[in-house]
């Protein structure tokens, strides 16, 4: 394992393209397959864009800015008010930058279990925000959220180890 | 103090991100209404989000779109031909269904303007393409490719055709943002088409919308049909909305139920939708040409039911010139040969308009048979041993078939039913003479059958209650004309010409004994026994075979 220092300095370095361009697909895929296949409604596509560039970056500041730009972007698609997701979103961020910096995020296993503990932390945190601060009337289903993170960490191995392949071509 | 912000840096970020998302999310949230549109900041930008979305999403989708163009316009196009003429059928059969209910339409809109009741039609739309959507199981929200510029504002209604959608909640100039009813933040006023309970639809955490804040009630079963009431304001009323999936209770308001509604349109894979642009309270141009039509092909069509009620003799309205031989006169008219002539010209004159309608009432008549008998009706080819001597009629109900002979125009315009009457008054020599069997006659068993057993009270009395009124019996003597007068008004000779009957209706006749005295029995050649009594020497021309017939005990040897 590691140091501290030593990943941090071992940082990987993303290009600014795949960077502004990846979240932007992210959202658009995520608006545009909802409208064929209604379950890919489960998938939080955005999200795991947000972890695996926090995670990859291992910077806490940027994690929690890019998590509040794409969660802004989500909130713009919905009806809600802007910054529900923005919030949970800028949180996953932080906090998987800043795991990242401490673990080895590079293995599957490893990234299944974040992904999970990470879908989790959001619905709840998506939760606490629309029921406790906003007033909605959400209810928190704990098969539905185990299903949804699972699906969300399977579907995010994969795809951080294609965008681990685009990042090393690049 | 430098060292402190130096250290905490990361964290001081994230609380202050969380912290101007915080109060943006409270300005958000405190608007003067609920369902108040957004501030302009936040307009904006879902605005730029949309902007950026939509050229990427509208290339999709007209990718995808040209592709099956590609194949529905160019490819499958197999059997389009038939596909169009049973279109055609069935535009024709609405435009009857639709004229036939154009007038409890009509009269609707006199008493909903006599009550200064304001109904709203569907009087414009505008086709729009989903070409997003919110992309979350939290907020069911679709985006479309119409906007400001296409005439879409704020809360107007969103359709198909098989139920409603929802209602534009934002708008942009080239899209718009369309909220589900499925969503919670949704709300539409329903009612139950059968038990006309109205409520609140809207989305419940699941997804699904469901009607709200309702007394428990047994008569709402699942399946029952819902359809908006017109009564926020948005929708216009009667548009189907789904039908009942099923009850549940509210776990939050414990004496309410919530009706849980599938919804009619397909939410989970809209494609097309429509957008209620304009409603008024007449009907649309387009619409009210199509009731016009309906409403005079449903005439015509009325018309042509009568003319055919009036005439059935005549299977083509259009072609009156028919020989009248062609048919055979009503059944139980007097005269064949006045039928067309006492038609009403009116009629006929309905009839020649009503050209395309007459082929629906021809297509009620029963088609003409092929190789026509005796017994067809408006048969014209006779069997030998009955040419040149009656012109046959149609059997009526009672198995009998009358004839008229020449010369019998006395009494042409007797109402149906006199004919047998008329022939009780005939001489009994007479008559005898016409009744006799003739050779050639394959059915005079039977004809003797018949006239043994309606004969048969004129002589004693009858041994059944019979109403006077019902039985030609009933008629007295004295009123039967005497025969001097046959020479001024000639009276019906009417024979009956027996129609073949089944055994089954003639056999319990002979084997049923129907004198308090035991008759002795006669063995027929087939077995069954025969009532040497009830078959006189001379056939009679008497009253029909009906079912009291053999109740009565049959009298010979008048």
């Amino acid at each position: 394992m590691l140091t501290y220092d030593s990943r941090r300095e071992s940082a990987h370095r993303i290009p600014l393209a795949l960077l502004l361009i990846a979240p932007m697909v992210a959202i658009s895929l995520q608006s545009l397959i909802s409208v064929h296949f209604e379950r890919f409604n489960l998938i939080n596509l955005p999200l795991l864009i947000t972890i695996y560039f926090a995670v990859a970056r291992r910077n806490p500041i940027a994690g929690t800015l890019l998590g509040a730009v794409i969660g802004i972007g989500q909130d713009a698609l919905t009806h809600l008010p802007i910054g529900v997701n923005g919030m949970a979103n800028a949180l996953i961020g932080f906090i998987a930058a800043s795991l990242g910096v401490k673990i080895d995020v590079e293995n599957h296993a490893t990234r299944l279990l974040l992904n999970i503990a990470f879908l989790l932390l959001h619905s709840f945190c998506y939760w606490i925000i629309t029921r406790h601060m906003l007033g909605t009337n959400l209810t928190w289903n704990w098969i539905h959220e185990l299903l949804r993170a699972g699906v969300n960490a399977v579907l995010g191995v994969i795809l951080f180890a294609l965008l681990d392949r685009i990042r090393t071509r690049d | 103090m430098e060292s402190f912000f130096t250290r905490y840096k990361n964290g001081l970020v994230l609380l202050l991100v969380l912290l101007v998302q915080l109060i943006g999310l409270a300005l958000q949230v405190r608007r003067p209404m609920p369902n108040s549109p957004d501030s302009k900041p936040v307009r904006l930008l879902r605005y730029w989000v949309i902007s950026a979305l939509a050229p990427p999403a509208r290339v999709s989708h007209g990718a995808g779109r040209g592709a099956r163009g590609f194949w529905s316009n160019y490819i499958d196009l197999r059997n389009v031909r038939e596909q169009n003429h049973d279109l055609q059928a069935e535009v024709d059969r609405l435009r009857l269904e639709e004229g036939a209910l154009a007038e409890d339409a009509r009269q609707g809109q006199r008493l909903q303007r006599l009550l200064d009741f304001k109904e709203h039609y569907i009087y414009r739309t505008v086709t729009a393409q989903v070409i997003g959507t919110a992309g979350s199981d939290r907020a069911r929200l679709l985006i479309v490719d119409k906007g400001s510029r296409d005439g879409v504002a704020l809360e107007m209604p969103v359709i198909t055709p098989d139920g409603i959608v929802g209602k534009v909640r934002e708008v942009f100039p080239d899209s718009a943002q369309v909220l589900e009813i499925s969503d919670q933040a949704s709300g539409a006023g329903v009612m139950l088409e059968t038990t006309r309970i109205r409520g609140v639809l809207r989305g419940n955490a699941y997804g699904e919308p469901q009607i709200i804040n309702i007394l428990p009630d047994d008569r709402i079963k699942p399946g029952e049909r819902v359809l908006t009431s017109g009564g926020d304001q948005i929708y216009p009323r009667g548009l189907p909305v789904g039908i009942v999936e099923r009850v549940a209770n509210d776990p939050e308001r414990n004496p309410y139920i919530d009706v849980i509604v599938k919804p009619g349109a397909n939410l989970s894979r809209l494609e097309e939708v429509l957008i209620i642009t304009s409603t008024g309270d007449q009907l649309p141009p387009g619409s009210e040409n199509d009731l016009s039509k309906s409403e005079a092909l449903a005439q015509q069509h009325s018309a042509a039911e009568v003319l055919s009620e009036k005439l059935p003799s005549i299977h083509d309205p259009s072609d009156l010139t028919a020989p009248p031989g062609t048919d055979g006169p009503a059944p139980g008219a007097a005269g064949a040969g006045a039928t067309h002539t006492a038609a009403d010209p009116a009629a006929i004159e309905a009839a020649k308009k009503a050209t395309a309608a007459a082929l629906l009432a021809r297509s009620l008549k029963p088609p003409p048979p092929l190789h026509p008998d005796r017994f067809t009706t408006g048969a014209s080819t006779l069997p030998p041993a009955q040419s040149g001597r009656v012109n046959p009629t149609p059997a009526t109900s009672d198995g009998i078939v009358t004839e008229r002979r020449a010369g019998t125009a006395g009494l042409a315009e007797a109402p149906k039913g006199r004919g047998i009457t008329a022939a009780r008054s005939t001489p009994t020599s007479q008559r005898s003479a016409q009744s006799a069997p003739r050779p050639g006659d394959s059915k005079t068993a039977t004809a003797r059958t018949v006239t043994s057993k309606t004969a048969t009270p004129r002589t004693g009395t009858p041994k059944t209650k019979q109403k006077p009124a019902q039985t030609p019996e009933s008629t007295p003597p004295q009123t039967s004309p005497p025969p001097s007068t046959a020479t001024t008004v000639q009276p019906a000779q009417t024979t009956i010409i027996p129609t073949p009957v089944p055994a089954k209706y003639v056999e319990p006749y002979y084997t049923k004994p129907q004198s308090s005295k035991p008759q002795p029995q006669q063995q027929r050649p087939g077995g069954t026994k025969l009532n040497p009594v009830t078959r006189p020497p001379t056939p009679k021309a008497t009253t029909p075979a009906t079912e009291q017939s053999p109740t009565v005990a049959p009298q010979g040897g008048q």
